[in-house]
């Protein structure tokens, strides 16, 4: 039982017992901010597996995201579906989209895995945007209900604060159960030297093909909740800014860590909802993202747990112009 | 028809091409897609705005002048804040670019906590004012923005070619390292390059603002993508690859919007993107490049 109890995982469950007794202290304004939260963690955590243990960081992970909450919107409007049906063609559909993603992988490595990621992005915006039939084009899909599932209608958002909370646990225990797997290791291993892995006997590209479409579907599952969650939709809000978002959480919350990525998205969601008591800095409030990503590449990539004492003394040092314990070694 | 048509795309590719040479510039040195670059073509035309109407006077030309000094500024700013501290430690160029996407934050954010996000009035030039060019209805504004951007990619071209910090570009991105140890100034050098990167996006900013006549907060995210799959398109780090795919994709937009419908020529240029990625990912003019172990 010692090996599992951690450091990250008695960070973990400490945040997730903080998070389960928070409905019966917050108002409901709060409440909706931590469920945007649990949100961003699920999306967050998801691009964490690709870049942090897939070693590609994909600049469009927004792509997923709507490719999710349009899923469940479009199912609804046109169908009248509940969310217990929504959920597996969200999965289906969002798996077949990673997996249209990692296609051209077997080709293309390094830069070219930010252009194509990049664009890929941009494309099912412009689909979303211009396929007036489904999508309803610009105007989105108004009115989305609170879910249902199997019949039964959550009718307060407490139920779904504590619904989105356990896909927010099973996301975390997947991950780290899938990180210690075979593929999770085969993944590392790729991540550290393709060449070293592929001469190993590691074939690269079903690998690539699989961490994908597993990213693509947990994106897609918080896409789908997000779309019950601001019971709307429309192509505006899923940008590119929406990627770049969360490729700050991830940073923040330092590559290949899960509970890192869940800190990361409780700082970055909260801090710019407590600007907004600023009036002077109302404007700027998202700045925050954009800032956090600067400092955190300059301190040292990211601040995984232990290394931030490290990190932070290294950059005291640099102000003062002594060596640093790094560059001693 | 195909003559307006043309004119059209040479105009707008005008504008992609100058942006597109901004990323290419940099990619060829540090091999790194400076993502900041869409920023600073929203942020000088907003600057350009706020300087007209508030300090210069209504002089399109002083306004300009201040306005391309300012560009620079930002874009060596941008490299000693965001770029160098990062490439002197010798890290990955995928921290560079995450933390230039970090800039592009900031900045946007920045332009739109003073200008807002409503659309409003650009000034232009000879306003109204129509050539009749072949049977192709052309305005003054297209005509100056064709002239000035072969008036800057010729310049371009003896700057690299004949000039002593152009060469010194060129020779950063065989081999920094080299350049180094000859005693050139390297961190001096890469922070004029952002800065001419920069300058260029600049121009193609208030030209493109000048063009549609009013500005919004929108325009750099819509041209920033469009020249990088232009950049992509010519092959990365080619400054000629910039050009050529600035202008095929402007005119491929033009030639589909023209005769088929609007909105399937947003789709065309990021088509045409995956199509090159698929086939030939290192672009029109890029050279191959080879794993090393």
């Amino acid at each position: 039982m010692k090996k599992y109890l951690d450091t990250r995982t008695i960070i973990f469950i400490v945040i997730m017992a903080g998070m389960a007794v928070a409905p019966f202290v917050t108002d409901p304004y709060q409440l909706r901010v931590l469920i945007s939260c649990e949100l961003n963690m699920i999306f967050a955590m998801s691009l964490n597996l690709l870049m942090g243990i897939g070693g590609t960081v994909s600049f469009g992970h927004a792509a997923f995201y709507s490719i999710g909450a349009y899923t469940t919107a479009c199912l609804w409007y046109h169908f009248g579906w509940d969310y217990s049906t929504n959920f597996i063609f969200v999965i289906l559909i969002t798996g077949l989209a990673g997996l249209l993603l990692a296609l051209p992988m077997s080709r293309i490595t390094g830069r070219y895995v930010t252009i194509i990621t990049l664009s890929f992005a941009e494309i099912v915006n412009l689909i979303i945007r211009n396929w007036d039939p489904v999508t309803l084009g610009q105007m989105g899909i108004v009115g989305i209900p609170n879910i249902t599932l199997f019949g039964f209608r959550f009718k307060t958002k407490i139920q779904f604060f504590y619904f989105t909370l356990i896909f927010v646990i099973l996301t975390y225990i997947f991950l780290k159960w899938l990180v210690e797997s075979k593929l999770g290791r085969n993944l590392q291993a790729m991540r550290d030297d393709s060449i070293a892995a592929e001469a190993m006997g590691i074939k690269l590209f079903p690998n690539k093909v699989i961490v994908f479409t597993i990213s693509a579907i947990i994106a897609g599952i918080a896409g789908s909740l997000y779309a019950h969650l601001m019971t709307y939709v429309e192509p505006a809000t899923f940008n590119a800014n929406l990627s770049f978002n969360c490729i700050s959480i991830v940073v923040v919350g330092g590559l290949g860590n899960f509970t890192g990525t869940l800190i990361g998205a409780l700082f970055l969601t909260i801090l710019p909802e407590y600007l907004r008591r600023f009036e002077f800095l109302f404007k700027y409030r998202m700045i925050a993202y954009g800032m956090v990503l600067v400092i955190v590449m300059w301190l040292n990539h990211s601040i995984p747990g232990l290394k931030l004492k490290q990190s932070v003394r290294n950059f005291f040092a640099r102000l003062l112009h002594k060596k640093t314990a790094d560059q001693e070694v | 028809m195909l003559l307006q048509i043309l004119v059209n795309g040479l105009s707008q590719g005008s504008i992609y091409a100058l942006t597109a040479i901004g990323y290419s510039l940099i990619y060829s040195i540090l091999q790194l897609i400076n993502m900041s670059n869409a920023a600073v073509f929203l942020t000088s035309a907003v600057i350009f705005y706020a300087l007209y109407t508030s300090l210069t006077g209504s002089s399109i030309a002083l306004t300009f002048i201040l306005t391309l000094m300012a560009a620079g500024m930002i874009g060596y700013i941008i490299e000693i804040i965001a770029i160098r501290p990062i490439r002197e430690k010798g890290d990955s160029n995928t921290y560079a670019l995450i933390s230039s996407i970090g800039v592009k934050t900031i900045l946007e954010q920045i332009c739109q906590g003073t200008f807002g996000s409503e659309i409003k009035q650009f000034p232009t030039l000879l306003d109204g004012k129509y050539i009749d060019l072949f049977g192709a209805r052309t305005s003054a504004i297209q005509i100056i923005i064709i002239l000035t951007t072969l008036c800057i990619l010729g310049f371009m071209s003896w700057f690299t070619q004949h000039n002593r910090v152009g060469r010194g570009l060129r020779a950063l991105s065989q081999n920094i390292r080299a350049c180094h140890l000859m005693g050139m100034p390297v961190n001096t050098l890469i922070g004029i390059s952002f800065a001419v990167g920069s300058m260029l996006a600049a121009v193609s900013g208030v030209a493109y603002c000048m063009y549609l006549k009013s500005i919004s907060i929108s325009v750099g995210s819509a041209i920033g993508n469009k020249a990088f799959a232009a950049t992509v398109l010519g092959g990365i780090g080619e400054l000629k690859g910039a050009v050529v795919g600035g202008y095929i994709l402007a005119i491929a937009e033009n030639l589909v919007s023209g005769y088929w419908s609007m909105s399937a020529s947003n789709f065309i240029s990021f088509g045409i993107l995956i199509l090159v990625l698929i086939i030939k990912p290192t672009g029109i003019f890029g050279k191959k490049e080879q794993k090393k172990v």
